[in-house]
């Protein structure tokens, strides 16, 4: 069978090449691994959530209750969760999103205090931050599809965020959305199918297998440990077959709990939201991954407007828009401000580089005190407080953690001292 | 020597391929913009995504009140009422319920204490109109008392924390919306509220030019 496929495919040398690329074997490799096998998932069960979903804002009577008229795809949703699994299908598939965005952050956060992203790999860093974006695009995309009313309201405030573009926002969002926003356009959620189910995941596979290619081809960096063991030598095992194995218990143990989740946590009831209306949802949130642009939204305060060339820009535009781009702007960069000429080969020890830690953790410190102003409306919280936290907490966590790094340092110089010495006497 | 002198052709075949790639890619990329450009389904105005109009009369929003007008006992102090406008369109009675913007706040203050900006023509027995979506990005707004900024009943948004306050022309009182909410003037006809003109103010989700062309068209009828 080998020697048949080999003749004809040459299988020997895909084997060479790819099937023995050697694996790492360290806790915090997995990270890139868990958010590949979510998505694989995700891919599974949104096939067979696509084969009972119906896309349409059509009225239609409910599944449920034969005299109300509802939009069809939220009737499809309630459908769905009649159906064997269904359910539990729409579970699965909304805990692996979750997952996935989660894994690819922690992942993301993994390369970064490590240095991974040094020279040779800043295009893998700039294809990896795409991944994350459209990730959460496609995210978005996938809870509005319910067409529930939180889907309805999310639906509203992502058309009007694209609205608020200056000069080309309105055709913008009535291009991409089919017109203008109302409870009754037809074109809106098929759209919003189209790009969930085609477009978005083709760009993510596509991106996946660049991602996965140029890894391969510029090889993981080592964990510190290989330096110790095989200096300059690549430590590790073979994707063909030790690695394999390690893979498969890892994926079978992540669909295990994704698949516990599931089973007791509901996620996105519908029926609690009732189908699509002009009635307002209380206390209204996003996903915590986009929490932190909520929470801009809400910060940015009235007076944020003015007119550039014709164009309006407002409060939404740059809270929605201009602050979050440039945060992801900063991120992009992190590469270009390291300035080594030589190839990196092993993950360094965040706390040889405690600006760089102290930074990444400032930054993170940021995003969550705009995640929590995202509550401020629900309690009644003033703003300027939140003004005065963005500068202070990434700013106090910045020098504690250099202060912590130094006293590592320190504690770790003294050791040695005290280790030197106490050779020195037993000699 | 050679006998024959290799001639230089008019056009090579590197220049000639990149020529041919090039219109290729040109002609490919415009047709490309056209389908772009078409992908914006024309402006269609239904009777019932119309602007409110003089003459409309307020009437329930709630489905279950079946389209009847809203009744003046109804409307007190502290407790709001939510409405669409009904009036003719083209000879036939439609509720403009097909957009969020046409949804109103039907509010009533004690004498005296609704104050400019708010337009006060507009007002009658104290009862004030408000669009209900909000001009930050287009949620409806919910009503209720906001301590922290002394407003007993304020319009907030529960999105992204916008704050209306309806004594005053619904000014922002706080959070992020660039505008106040749109009002609408009315009067009370008959034990009815009935619209006096449509929104004095640029409501959310539509473009100067549109709404200048929109009530045009209501004035021609």
């Amino acid at each position: 069978m080998n020697q048949w496929l080999d003749d004809r495919l040459n299988i020997s040398r895909l084997n060479d090449k790819f099937l023995r690329k050697a694996f790492p074997v360290h806790h915090t490799y997995f990270l890139g691994e868990i958010t590949l096998f979510s998505l694989i998932v995700l891919l599974l069960t949104g096939v067979f959530l696509a084969l009972s979903y119906e896309p349409s804002t059509r009225l239609v009577p409910s599944f449920l209750d034969k005299t109300q008229m509802v939009p069809a795809a939220y009737s499809s949703i309630l459908r769905i969760n009649f159906m064997p699994f269904g359910d539990m299908l729409r579970r699965i598939h909304h805990w692996s999103a979750n997952l996935m965005v989660a894994a690819s952050i922690l992942h993301m956060m993994r390369i970064y205090f490590t240095g991974s992203f040094k020279k040779p790999r800043e295009i893998n860093w700039w294809i990896g931050m795409l991944l994350l974006v459209f990730t959460i695009i496609t995210a978005v995309t996938g809870y509005s599809l319910p067409y529930d009313n939180f889907a309805k309201t999310t639906l509203g405030v992502v058309v009007g965020i694209v609205a608020s573009v200056p000069w080309v926002g309105d055709w913008l969002a009535q291009a991409a959305f089919g017109g203008k926003f109302a409870l009754d356009n037809a074109f809106m959620i098929p759209r919003v199918y189209g790009y969930h189910i085609m477009l978005l995941p083709a760009i993510l596979l596509g991106l996946t297998g660049a991602h996965l290619l140029i890894m391969i081809k510029q090889k993981h960096t080592q964990p510190q440990y290989a330096k110790r063991i095989a200096y300059k030598k690549i430590v590790g095992v073979p994707l063909s077959t030790q690695q394999t194995p390690i893979a498969l218990m890892l994926a079978f143990l992540m669909a295990g709990i994704v698949i516990l989740f599931a089973t007791f946590i509901p996620v996105h009831p519908v029926e609690v939201f009732g189908p699509a209306s002009d009635n307002p949802v209380a206390n209204i949130k996003p996903d915590w991954y986009l929490l932190w642009i909520f929470g801009i939204l809400e910060m940015i305060p009235a007076s944020a407007k003015f007119t550039l060339f014709g164009g309006e820009i407002g409060p939404e535009f740059i809270g929605g828009i201009v602050i979050a781009t440039l945060t992801l702007l900063v991120m992009l960069a992190v590469p270009i401000f390291d300035q080594s000429k030589e190839n990196l080969y092993y993950s360094e020890n965040p706390t040889d580089h405690p600006k760089r830690l102290a930074g990444g953790i400032a930054f993170f410190g940021l995003l969550l005190v705009w995640s929590v102003a995202g509550y401020k409306n629900d309690f009644q919280w003033p703003v300027m407080p939140f003004y005065v936290l963005s500068v202070v907490v990434p700013l106090v966590l910045y020098f504690v953690t250099i202060a912590i790094v130094r006293g590592i340092k320190s504690f770790r110089a003294a050791d040695e001292r005290d280790m030197a010495q106490g050779a020195a006497a037993d000699d | 020597m050679t006998r024959y002198m290799r001639q230089d052709p008019e056009l090579t075949r590197r220049k000639f391929i990149n020529v041919a790639m090039g219109t290729t890619v040109g002609v490919g990329a415009l047709s490309l913009l056209s389908i772009v450009g078409g992908v914006k389904p024309a402006d269609t105005l239904t009777p019932e995504k119309r602007l409110p109009a003089k003459g409309d009369v307020l009437v329930y929003a709630d489905a279950a009140k079946n389209g009847a007008p809203v009744a003046l006992a109804d409307i007190k102090e502290g407790q709001v009422v939510y409405a669409f406008p009904k009036g003719k369109v083209g000879g036939a009675d439609v509720v403009k319920n097909g957009l969020a913007r046409n949804q109103l706040i039907i509010a009533k203050f004690a004498e005296g204490q609704i104050k400019a900006p708010t337009d006060l023509a507009g007002t009658d027995q104290g009862i004030v109109v408000y669009s209900r979506q909000c001009m930050h990005l287009g949620c409806a707004v919910e009503v209720k008392a906001y301590p922290s900024k002394n407003l007993q009943e304020a319009a907030v948004c529960p999105c992204h924390g916008g704050v209306y306050d309806m004594t005053q022309g619904a000014r922002v009182a706080d959070g992020p919306p660039p505008a106040p909410l749109a009002q609408i003037p009315i009067k009370v006809i008959g034990g009815q509220v009935v619209a006096q003109g449509t929104f004095l103010s640029l409501p959310y989700d539509i473009t100067e030019a549109e709404f200048a062309s929109q009530k045009k068209e209501l004035e021609k009828a």
